[in-house]
């Protein structure tokens, strides 16, 4: 392995790991293949030509893979925040002293459009994870089938969510 | 064959349109023949007489999330002989990628018939001056 090769593979410690387990030997030995055309080629010259063109590749293409590494881990932050949302609301919606069905539907609403537009990929998922709690309590508790109106609320409360955040922000 | 996403949803090549330049090129290049990642390297720079040069950050890049896609897949035979070495992997393309590379280029012939028809190209030559 040339020196080449050996600092490129240092600086694949950019990429994120699993992509480096997926993908990293094929890049380096690519990238030697490179280096010995141009070599051949240009000398000198041809191999300041492969690292005059691979760096801002690399650069580009780390940012890229961390950034879509950072969308799954926000993915994974936010699931747990919209089911303590949504089992926040239930509990409060189930307690004795609540009668107040119009805040509860509210809250659902305003709760499954919040995450809706933080992460508008998956509205489904958010409606899911907020408004499922006063059903399956209502269900299981006291057979109240009316509660899953509760998922009517979350699911139009994160579809809107998701609607809002693709207007203002187009996701390619 | 249609393919389904994550969700079970049957998909559409037009659910992937407008390709990326590097994945329309890889698709172009896997048309063919099964190449390694090398070779679809040099397909594509040759093809394109310089212009496009696909570093290996992009390449490999494109080549997981089109495996993830469906549009190519790996292959277990070896092509090329003078290049050959057991680390090498070889793909190529799916016939979901041949449909959507088929849908791509018809939307970028569209793209170049209406600027044809708007008078952007003349007898196949940009109207455009020189140097721009």
């Amino acid at each position: 392995m040339s020196r080449s090769e050996r600092v490129y593979r240092v600086l694949l410690l950019a990429y994120p790991r699993e992509f480096r387990r997926d993908c990293g030997t094929e890049m380096v030995q690519v990238f030697g293949d490179l280096c010995r055309e141009e070599m051949r080629r240009g000398g000198a010259l041809g191999l300041v030509r492969v690292w005059a063109r691979t760096l801002p590749d690399l650069v580009a293409t780390a940012f890229a893979e961390r950034s879509s590494g950072m969308r799954d881990r926000w993915l994974f932050t936010l699931v747990p925040l919209a089911l303590s949302f949504g089992l926040a609301i239930a509990y409060v919606d189930s307690s004795p002293g609540w009668d107040d069905t119009g805040v509860s539907a509210a809250a659902v609403l305003g709760t499954s459009g919040l995450f809706g537009v933080l992460y508008p990929a998956r509205p489904w998922l958010w409606a899911l994870a907020v408004g499922i709690w006063i059903p399956a309590y209502g269900i299981v508790r006291e057979f109240n089938y009316a509660s899953l109106l509760a998922l009517v609320f979350s699911f139009a409360g994160a579809y809107a969510g998701a609607v809002v955040r693709k207007r203002l922000v187009p996701v390619r | 064959m249609k393919r389904k996403n994550r969700v079970g949803r049957v998909r559409e090549p037009r659910d992937l349109l407008p390709l990326r330049p590097a994945v329309l090129n890889i698709l172009l290049a896997l048309a063919d023949e099964e190449r390694h990642g090398y070779g679809i390297m040099r397909e594509v720079e040759g093809r394109t007489g310089g212009q496009t040069r696909l570093g290996p950050g992009t390449l490999y890049g494109s080549i997981k999330r089109m495996l993830a896609d469906g549009l190519i897949e790996e292959s277990d035979e070896r092509p090329d002989p003078a290049m050959d070495d057991q680390r090498r992997r070889y793909y190529r393309i799916t016939d979901f990628g041949r449909r959507v590379a088929g849908a791509e280029a018809e939307r970028l012939s569209g793209l170049v018939e209406t600027a044809r028809a708007r008078k952007l190209l003349r007898g196949g030559r940009s109207s455009l001056p020189e140097g721009t």
